[in-house]
C-alpha cells in the first residue's frame, strides 16, 4: 500500500485494488474506525481511492501512518470475515438459530403459574414491597454519612 | 499479538483418514483438537504419520492405552467417525440445548464507599441515593429473571457496593424465594461485596437465605490498599474482618460455603504471585481466583498506572499456577478457578456452570432496570456506548430481550465458526470470545483477532495449561481439581 500523507490536512490517501477488496468491507471498516477517522472514497475502473482524515487535530505523520495501518488491518479482517462467513454460513446459521430458540424457551413462552395470580400471592408481594420501602425510608440516607464526591483516578506518583 | 502456530514443513494429507481438526505447535509436541473438544498430543513425526493416513486402526496411537483414549475414540480418524458420539458432544458444546440465561447480575446501586483504581463499575459517591434501585424496579427485575426458562437461576448482587442498598437486596431475596415456590427452579444467590458494611445481622440473614459470599482481596495489605481505597476506613482490614466473620459462622455450624475472594491483578501485582497465593491459603480459602484487568470502562482511564500487556499477565499466571501446583504437591489444598474452568472444558468437554454467552447465558440489570447482555455491557454503557442495552425490566418481555439484534450479533460473534482466525485455532473448542471486549477496544463485536488483547491473553493461558497437561505430575493435580467443580 503506497501512502500519500498530507499532515496539514491530517489526511492519508491510498489506492486499493477492486479485485481484492469489496465495497462492503470498506464501508464496515470505515464504520468500525469512525470514532478516529472520516473516510472519503472515490474510484477508478480498477481501484478504490481512499482518503482517511484523522479526527484528532494533533495527528502527525506517525499517527496518520498508524491509522492507515489500522484501517488496512480492519479491511483485511472484514474481507476474511466474509470469506469465513460464506464458508461456514450453514453451520453458523444453524447454531445461532437453534441456540436462540432453545434459550428463549421455544416460540411460545410458558404461561405464568396460576399460584402467582392468587390474592394471597399478590398480598404477600405488596407486603414485601411495603416493608422494603419503609426500610429504605427509615435507613437511608440518614445512616450513611456524607463522604464527598468520588476521587479522580490515582496516579502512581501520588504516593497512595 | 496472537498467533496461530502451525507444525513446520509442508505435510502430505490423507483425505480418507484425517478428520477435521486444528493443530498448534506447542513446545516439542503438536496439539490437535477437533470441533467437539477432543484433544491429543503427538510428536511431529507422529503428526506427519497421522496426516499421511499411516496410523492404522490397530496402532497404539489409534486405540489408546488404559484410560487414555486413542485417536479413534476421539474421532480424529475420518473413516471411523462415530457420529452419535460427535452429536452428543456437539449439542452441549454449541449450547444447542441451552435453557436460557441462568446468571443474572443485579446492580442494586451505583453507590460505593470504595474508590478502586481499576473499578469497572463506574460508581458514584455514597450520598447519591438517586442511583439506587427502587423496590418497584427490583420487583420488575425479579419478574423478568423468572421468565428465563433456565432450570437454574443465579442472582448475583453487584454494585457499586450492594450492601449500601440493603433493603432492596433483602427484598429481592425474599420475593424471589416466594416466587420460586411456584416456579420451582434451582435458585441461588451470590453477594459480591467489599464486606465493609457486613455486620452480624446481614450475615445471619444472608446465610439463612442461602446467599453465597464473594469479595475482592488483592493480596497483602500494601498491595490491596494501593488498589482498593476505602473512603471511610481500612480497606484490607475490612475485607479480612468480613471474611473472618463468615468463616467463623461456618465453623460454628452455619450452613454456608467458604467465601470466595477474587484477586484482581494490576501492574503492582505482577511480581507478587506467591505472596498473594500465600495470603489466600493462610485465610483458609481453597479457591484462588485471579481477575485480569481489561482496558475497558474505568480501568481504561487508569491503564497507564495499573495496566499491563497480555504477555505480562500470562507470565504472572504461569508462575502463580506453578506455585499453586507446588503447594498441592506439599499437601496444601488449593486450586485456581480459571484453570478449573479450563479443565472442565478440556477434560470433560462441557461448561462449568456458566458459559460466557452474552444474552444467552447471562444478563445484567442496572439500578434503573435497564437490561444488558452482560455486566461488561452495562459498564460500556456507563462510558456512553449503549450497544449492549437490550431492554428494560417492566417494559420488555423476556422473548423480546432474546430477539434483540444485539443478542444475535453477540452470539454470532461468539461462534468460532464465524470468526476469522478462531475457526482455525486449536483452542477454539475451549475458548470464549468476549463481544463486549471487542466492542470496547476495537469498535465492533467481532473484533480483529490478530491484534486483539483478549485473544492474545487466552492463547497464552491455554498454552500454559496445555503445556502443564503434558507433565504427568502436574496433569494429575489439575485433574484432581475437578472435584471442586460441584462446590
Amino acid at each position: 500500500m503506497i501512502l500519500d500523507i498530507d499532515v496539514k490536512e491530517r489526511e492519508a490517501s491510498f489506492e486499493l485494488p477492486k479485485k481484492v477488496y469489496s465495497m462492503d468491507s470498506l464501508r464496515i471498516a470505515a464504520q468500525v474506525l469512525s470514532p478516529k477517522i472520516d473516510v472519503y472514497l472515490d474510484e477508478s475502473k480498477t481501484a478504490y481511492e481512499v482518503t482517511l482524515k484523522a479526527k484528532r487535530k494533533d495527528a502527525g505523520k506517525e499517527q496518520l501512518e498508524a491509522l492507515a495501518g489500522e484501517f488496512g488491518n480492519e479491511l483485511l479482517n472484514q474481507e476474511y470475515r466474509f470469506l469465513v462467513g460464506r464458508f461456514n454460513q450453514k453451520i453458523s446459521s444453524l447454531i445461532v438459530t437453534q441456540t436462540l430458540m432453545a434459550a428463549r424457551g421455544g416460540e411460545t413462552p410458558a404461561a405464568p403459574p396460576a399460584g402467582e395470580s392468587t390474592p394471597e400471592f399478590k398480598k404477600m408481594t405488596a407486603d414485601l414491597m411495603r416493608n422494603a420501602e419503609a426500610e429504605v425510608a427509615r435507613t437511608m440516607p440518614k445512616k450513611i454519612p456524607h463522604q464527598g464526591t468520588p476521587l479522580p483516578p490515582v496516579k502512581e506518583d501520588a504516593g497512595v | 499479538m496472537s498467533r496461530l502456530t502451525e507444525p513446520a514443513g509442508v505435510l502430505e494429507t490423507s483425505p480418507v483418514r484425517v478428520a477435521s481438526h486444528n493443530a498448534r505447535a506447542l513446545g516439542s509436541s503438536v496439539l490437535i483438537t477437533n470441533d467437539v473438544g477432543e484433544h491429543a498430543f503427538l510428536s511431529p513425526a507422529d503428526y506427519a504419520r497421522y496426516l499421511a493416513g499411516r496410523i492404522e486402526n490397530g496402532d497404539p496411537l489409534a486405540v489408546g492405552a488404559g484410560k487414555t483414549k486413542g485417536l479413534l475414540q476421539k474421532d480424529f480418524i475420518r473413516d471411523q467417525l462415530d457420529f452419535n458420539h460427535l452429536a452428543d458432544r456437539a449439542v452441549p458444546r454449541h449450547l444447542l440445548d441451552w435453557k436460557g440465561p441462568n446468571v443474572h447480575t443485579v446492580v442494586v446501586t451505583l453507590r460505593c464507599n470504595f474508590k478502586c483504581l481499576y473499578c469497572h463499575a463506574s460508581v458514584v459517591g455514597v450520598e447519591r441515593t438517586d442511583k439506587d434501585m427502587s423496590v418497584e424496579t427490583a420487583k420488575n427485575v425479579v419478574d423478568l429473571i423468572f421468565e428465563s426458562p433456565s432450570p437454574i437461576l443465579m442472582i448475583e448482587f453487584q454494585g457499586g457496593e450492594p450492601l449500601l442498598n440493603w433493603p432492596v437486596v433483602k427484598f429481592i431475596v425474599q420475593y424471589a424465594k416466594e416466587k420460586n415456590k411456584h416456579r420451582k427452579r434451582a435458585l441461588h444467590f451470590g453477594l459480591i461485596s467489599n464486606f465493609s458494611l457486613l455486620d452480624d445481622e446481614k450475615i445471619d440473614f444472608l446465610i439463612a437465605h442461602g446467599v453465597s459470599f464473594c469479595t475482592s482481596l488483592d493480596g497483602p495489605k500494601d498491595l490491596h490498599d494501593k488498589n482498593r481505597i476505602y473512603l471511610g476506613g481500612n480497606s484490607h482490614e475490612s475485607v479480612l474482618a468480613g471474611l473472618r466473620k463468615v468463616v467463623a459462622k461456618k465453623a460454628a455450624g452455619a450452613k454456608t460455603d467458604t467465601p470466595n475472594a477474587i484477586c484482581t491483578i494490576t501492574k503492582h501485582s505482577l511480581n507478587r504471585g506467591p505472596e498473594i497465593v500465600d495470603q489466600l491459603v493462610a485465610l483458609g480459602l481453597e479457591r484462588i481466583q485471579f481477575g485480569p484487568l481489561d482496558p475497558i470502562g474505568f480501568a481504561k482511564k487508569s491503564w497507564d498506572t495499573i495496566g499491563y500487556t497480555s504477555a505480562e499477565f500470562v507470565k504472572f499466571y504461569s508462575d502463580a499456577l506453578d506455585y499453586i501446583i507446588e503447594l498441592n504437591k506439599k499437601g496444601v489444598k488449593a486450586y485456581e478457578k480459571m484453570a478449573l474452568i479450563f479443565m472442565v472444558r478440556i477434560l470433560e468437554g462441557g461448561h462449568w456452570r456458566f458459559p460466557n454467552a452474552d444474552g444467552i447465558a447471562r444478563l445484567a440489570y442496572n439500578h434503573d432496570g435497564s437490561v444488558y447482555t452482560c455486566e461488561e455491557g452495562r459498564l460500556l454503557a456507563n462510558e456512553g456506548d449503549e450497544f449492549f442495552k437490550i431492554g428494560e425490566a417492566g417494559k420488555t418481555s423476556f422473548q423480546d430481550l432474546l430477539d434483540h439484534p444485539t443478542v444475535h450479533a453477540s452470539l454470532l460473534a461468539s461462534s468460532s465458526s464465524a470468526q476469522p482466525m478462531c475457526f482455525q485455532c486449536a483452542y477454539n473448542p475451549f475458548c470464549s470470545v468476549l463481544p463486549v471486549y471487542n466492542q470496547g477496544t476495537q469498535g465492533s463485536v467481532f473484533g480483529r483477532m490478530p491484534d486483539n488483547g483478549w485473544c492474545e491473553k487466552m492463547m497464552g493461558l491455554f498454552d500454559v495449561v496445555f503445556t502443564k497437561l503434558q507433565d504427568p505430575e502436574a496433569r494429575k493435580i489439575l485433574e484432581s481439581w475437578l472435584e471442586y467443580k460441584s462446590r
